[in-house]
């Protein structure tokens, strides 16, 4: 039941949350961090159960030759995701409260609403239940865009709604595909992930091989690469700072979840043939990534391209199949989830500062609130991946299992990120925090205490797994890729006291 | 003992957290922190760490003493003793298993005293100098940060660990460039020194990883694994193989790569120069004494590694060479008195890659040892020279001050007898080791450079100190109305120091036969050196020979300075001979910087800007203008609302559960 509990919570929240009168300020506030807390204390179960937990309830009874169950299962991997999902909803709302004003109710149940579909992705074991999450998530991340955006939001929204169905749908075709042919072939399929791989291997290469594209495309929309990624600056830099961290921060992980849970266990035998081509695809989009965030002008565009280009060296590494490679895939999962998600928070305080988005608008924050100077400089510097961060741990996994597959030009041409990260990421350090001031504004506030003592605790998770990422390298066990949280067990228990009934 | 190695880099960085919070609590008021509190805590951090090193030290010596008696004893070779502490799991993910780990031996040792006893002394000093910044408080927290990761340089256990010390180092040097902020040249070369060392780290971390496939899977990161596998002679015929002779020779570029970086060797060498933009005692600490000396250090570390990999020393020997002479020819052209002591660091540096290179190990080490002090010195004193001018620090604009400020010169000269290495100072004692080992081990190419840098190295010094101390005053009135020595706090900084610079060298005089230095590092490096030097025959000509030859260099130069400089002749425009040749020699590395790095890098990301970005979106557009084509219902999504947008997604994915749940049922 526990983990049912961690998916129903900021369901419950959400609709609670909408039931706020939403007149006081300062009350709605307080009601709405209030459910985050309790949800977020939720969101550590599956950690604190540790890495067995599986709950199966058949939804359907089978039905013909098809069984569709309800199950929910947590493993290493979802345990830590979902708890990052905790973690940084509360410091959403902190953080949007000046930004949004009176909506905070609308906003903190749209991000509610996000999140239990977040949750649910992650506690999925069945392909379609998978699927319909997947999905959902995207109803309240394109209304966080279009509702609290900017003056391009509505354009915004659009194309990142577009992609993500022009994603999603060919996978939806192939769950669809497999659920016909199963029926055809007169054989009963269940559509939880181990059942689907039984399948799958007996499913003509060809087919498959499709299968796997649409599954791939799906995934490869959401994390971005290149050319899939012409959503996302508009999204980042449109949407509202809080939502956009929401969305790089755990949104985004999605999409390497999805290579983790799905797309490679599900189809080992065309990842392992397709691999050198996703390690490519992967480190096109880190160059590409780097290179653009040089050149833009808007300190969340930079943000953006920035993500692009740390995740695209997590997909290169990821098909290394190396088991240091998942353990610095799992880490970076959690490190890029605190230190973008962080970096997109900031920038929406002093947006707030600046009424303005351009790179040029900022400066001399070091001396004008300086508080805000350290949090963000702590949190850019672990973008980086300075030592003594998490970045660091998942770059040297990341880099050294790139390197033991393809060799030194390879493990170079990847560790150009270390540059060129630290090249874009200066230079916004550079610009908003160091030389003079650009702004009209004669004195700024520094970050107020709510937002300073919620960004703070996700800085220090930074440094203390810098240092102590034991936990976090659990998760990513080196056959992650091969035992699959599945909910076979349950199965059989349930049977036997349908039958003892 | 073991057990307290973790307090030598947790008090200072205990001293950061302190100063750092107190910095920022008071950042916002007018007045910062209390700077008697603040300095008084800054300071006391980093000499407990010392007095900590001088005890653990003191063990160290104890218990190799106690070992090399019984070894003599029993007739067997026991391993030299060392402090170690692990603290526990770091890294382990499938083959790679990197604990967190610290190490205290004997080169640790030595590296430690100097860098917790100088750095100290700085400390002291800085208090003095920055006194009156607004920023007291942040800069002393960046120091002591900065000393919590030389140590963990120094003391790391492996060379990831060493990586965590070594990219710290790097993130204080550029806080510290970039202290004073408001200026945006500052940031430039905060940011300049920043990159170029990620450029060497990224070298540094390929090289480890090379070097771990050479010793074979599941082999244990430390440098303990490290040295017993390549001391091992079971492995040598493994080494003579080509193949892993390639790799070795990789792997050693490599790191050799990032000790360029750090050490600011060709050719990764211009963000040292631009570096002077931070506050004086910075240029102390970081840029002359500690943090640019760790590339020699880390090839001390590695030395069983190196001495297998002849064709990286002599890579090693030759770039060290070459850049000891580019910077020293560069110095010469330097205006301000902090440049001209940078170029001199930069050519000082290049001197002992030289030793490395040559296989001497333990020279090099000493000249890291011997500069420490004599550079230190020169930087503080000419830290008191800009303090006592009111900040000016062109040496055109300066002279005649070796009455007006006798302390800052007393000391200055200590410095500048030392490094020019007029017999007995500091430098005269590891310069000639360097140029001996480089004679006998080198060949005369080699040692014709070097001592051609010694002369030029003389000249430019030489230079320096007659335009500020000894030609005519050429002060500005106002200014030198305000001429004052330094506070007490500056003033004992200098004294030690530059007592220093004079003695510090009798630790292995070899002349006359002192060689407690060499003594120490014997365990460390010695097997490395003993397979180097095996090769070669006996001695060279008599050391007091060489000697001489240095000596003179030396004083050549010095007369040459003094031929042409004595006057403080300058031509009114304030431009001197050769000035645009020397522009050109000296921009050379930012031109190759230049062309080789920020360029490419800068067109392609136009292009993908500019060119690819647009072509995608152009590409993206035909494509919905094709869907817009096909029929009307997409026409409406293009014009209409995002409600309508909305409504149709939600509806068509109703429609295919529904189609699903019919074909299903």
């Amino acid at each position: 039941m526990n983990l049912h509990l961690v998916l129903l919570a900021p369901m419950l929240a959400s609709v609670l949350t909408l039931f706020l009168s939403g007149r006081d300020g300062a009350s709605t506030l307080r009601a709405v961090l209030f459910f985050a807390f309790v949800v977020a204390g939720a969101s550590f179960v599956p950690l604190a159960m540790g890495e067995s937990t599986t709950e199966l309830h058949t939804w359907l009874r089978p039905v013909g030759n098809l069984t569709v169950r309800w199950g929910l299962a947590a493993d290493g991997l979802s345990a830590w995701l979902v708890a990052l999902t905790g973690v940084l909803v509360p410091v959403a709302l902190a953080t949007a409260r000046a930004h949004v004003g009176e909506r905070l109710r609308e906003f903190a149940a749209a991000v509610f609403f996000l999140q239990a579909g977040l949750v649910g992705v992650f506690l999925s074991v069945d392909l379609l239940q998978f699927y319909a999450f997947f999905e959902v998530i995207l109803l309240p991340s394109t209304v966080l865009i279009a509702m609290f955006g900017g003056r391009e939001r509505r354009r915004a929204a659009l194309l990142f709604l577009l992609f993500s169905l022009a994603g999603s749908i060919p996978l939806f075709v192939s769950i669809w595909w497999m659920a016909a042919e199963s029926v055809r072939m007169q054989s009963a399929l269940a559509l939880d992930f181990e059942s689907v791989r039984v399948f799958l291997a007996t499913v003509d290469p060809q087919a498959r091989f499709w299968l796997f594209a649409a599954a791939s495309v799906a995934f490869l929309v959401k994390l971005p690469v290149v050319p899939f990624h012409l959503w996302q600056a508009d999204a980042y830099s449109e949407g509202p700072a809080a939502g956009s961290a929401l969305l790089t921060g755990i949104m985004a992980k999605v999409g390497l979840y999805g290579f983790l849970r799905i797309v490679v266990p599900l189809f080992p035998m065309e990842a392992a043939l397709y691999a050198n081509f996703f390690v490519g695809v992967g480190l096109v989009t880190m160059l590409t990534g780097a290179l653009i965030a040089l050149r833009q002008r808007e300190v969340r565009r930079v943000l953006a391209f920035s993500s692009l280009s740390h995740l695209g060296l997590g997909l290169a590494a990821l098909f290394t199949f190396r088991p240091e490679a998942i353990a610095g895939v799992v880490v970076l999962v959690v490190a890029h989830g605190l230190s973008a998600a962080a970096l997109f928070f900031l920038t929406g305080i002093a947006e707030g500062w600046a009424r303005s988005r351009h790179i040029d608008d900022f400066g001399s924050l070091a001396k004008r609130a300086p508080v805000f100077a350290v949090l963000f400089a702590l949190a850019g510097l672990a973008s980086v991946g300075l030592p003594g961060t998490a970045g660091f741990v998942a770059e040297l996994l990341m880099l050294f299992s790139l390197w033991k597959v393809y060799g030194v030009a390879v493990a170079l041409v990847a560790g150009s990120t270390v540059v060129l990260s630290a090249a874009y990421t200066l230079r916004l350090m550079q610009k908003m925090l160091f030389g003079t001031s650009h702004t009209q504004a004669e004195s700024s506030p520094d970050v107020p205490a709510l937002e300073a003592l919620s960004i703070a605790p996700l800085l220090v998770a930074l440094v203390v797994f810098g240092f102590m990422p034991g936990p976090i390298l659990k998760a990513g066990r080196p056959d992650l890729l091969t035992r699959l949280p599945s909910a076979q067990a349950k199965v059989v228990e349930d049977a036997t006291h349908a039958a003892a009934r | 003992m073991t057990n307290l190695l973790w307090l030598l880099p947790a008090l200072p960085a205990f001293g950061f957290a302190i100063n750092g919070l107190l910095a920022l609590a008071g950042a916002r008021r007018t007045e910062g922190p209390d700077r008697g509190i603040v300095g008084f805590l800054a300071l006391l951090f980093p000499v407990l760490s010392f007095i900590l090193t001088l005890v653990l030290w003191q063990n160290l010596s104890a218990a190799t003493e106690s070992v090399r008696s019984q070894s003599e004893l029993l007739g067997v070779k026991l391993q030299a003793p060392a402090f170690a502490q692990t603290m526990g799991d770091w890294i382990r993910a499938g083959d790679l298993a990197i604990d967190f780990g610290f190490r205290f031996d004997k080169l640790t040792g030595i590296m430690l005293l100097f860098v917790t006893g100088i750095g100290s002394l700085i400390h002291l000093y800085s208090i003095g100098y920055m006194a009156h910044d607004r920023g007291f408080a942040r800069f002393m927290a960046y120091l002591n940060l900065f000393l919590a990761n030389m140590v963990v340089l120094v003391l790391g256990d492996g060379p990831i660990v060493t990586f965590l010390g070594w990219e710290g180092v790097g993130l204080c040097s550029y806080l510290l460039i970039g202290f004073w902020h408001h200026d945006e040249a500052n940031g430039s070369a905060a940011t300049k020194a920043f990159l170029v060392n990620r450029v060497g780290d990224l070298g540094f971390l390929v090289g480890i990883f090379l070097l771990w496939q050479i010793m074979g899977p599941g082999s244990s990161l430390t440098y303990e694994a490290i040295s017993a596998w390549f001391r091992d002679p079971a492995h040598a015929a493994q080494l003579a193989t080509p193949a892993v002779a390639a790799l070795l020779t990789a792997s050693t570029l490599l790191l050799f790569v990032g000790c360029t970086g750090k050490s600011a060797q060709i050719p990764l060498l211009t963000w040292l120069p631009d570096a002077m933009a931070g506050p004086t005692p910075v240029s102390a600490l970081i840029h002359a004494a500690t943090m640019v000396t760790s590339g020699v250090f880390l090839l001390a570390r590695m030395a069983d590694v190196f001495a297998m990999a002849t064709t990286t020393l002599h890579v090693i020997a030759w770039v060290g060479a070459a850049t000891a002479v580019w910077a020293a020819v560069t110095g010469l052209f330097q205006h301000d008195i902090k440049k001209v002591l940078a170029y001199s660091t930069v050519s000082q540096l290049g001197f002992m890659f030289l030793a490395v290179g040559v296989g001497a190990f333990d020279v090099g080490i000493f000249h890291v040892f011997t500069h420490a002090f004599f550079k230190a010195v020169l930087f503080l004193g000419a830290g008191s020279v800009i303090h006592a001018l009111s900040g000016e620090q062109d040496i055109r604009r300066m002279g005649g001050l070796a009455r007006k400020l006798p302390v800052t010169f007393a000391a200055m000269f200590a410095g500048w007898y030392a490094i020019v290495g007029l017999p007995f100072g500091a430098g005269f004692w590891s310069k000639d080791l360097i140029l001996e080992r480089v004679y006998v081990h080198g060949g005369i190419g080699l040692y014709s450079i070097a001592l051609a840098t010694a002369a030029l190295t003389a000249l430019y010094m030489t230079r320096m100190m007659i335009l500020v101390f000894w030609s005519p005053s050429r002060v500005d009135a106002e200014v030198s109305h305000h001429v004052h020595e330094s506070p007490l706090s500056m003033q004992v900084p200098l004294w030690i120091l530059g007592v220093g610079a004079l003695c510090v060298g009798f630790f292995w005089a070899d002349m006359i036969h002192l060689d407690w230095f060499a003594r120490q590092l014997s365990d460390v490096v010695g097997p490395a050196q003993a397979i180097l030097v095996s090769g070669h025959g006996g001695h060279g000509p008599s050391p007091w020979l060489l000697a001489g030859f240095g000596v003179t260099a030396a004083v050549i130069g010095i007369l040459v300075a003094f031929g042409l400089f004595r006057n403080g002749a300058f031509r009114e425009n304030g431009r001197e001979p050769m000035g645009t040749a020397s522009r050109w020699w000296m921009l050379a590395f930012d031109g190759l910087h230049t062309v080789v790095g920020i360029w490419p890098v800068s067109v392609v990301a136009w292009i993908l800007d500019n060119w690819i970005q647009p072509l995608l979106m152009g590409i993206l557009r035909v494509f919905g203008w094709l869907v817009e084509l096909a029929g009307s219902a997409i026409r409406l999504l293009q014009r209409s609302r995002l409600r309508t947008h909305m409504a149709l997604s939600v509806l068509g994915l109703a429609l295919l559960l529904l189609f699903l749940a019919r074909e299903l049922l």
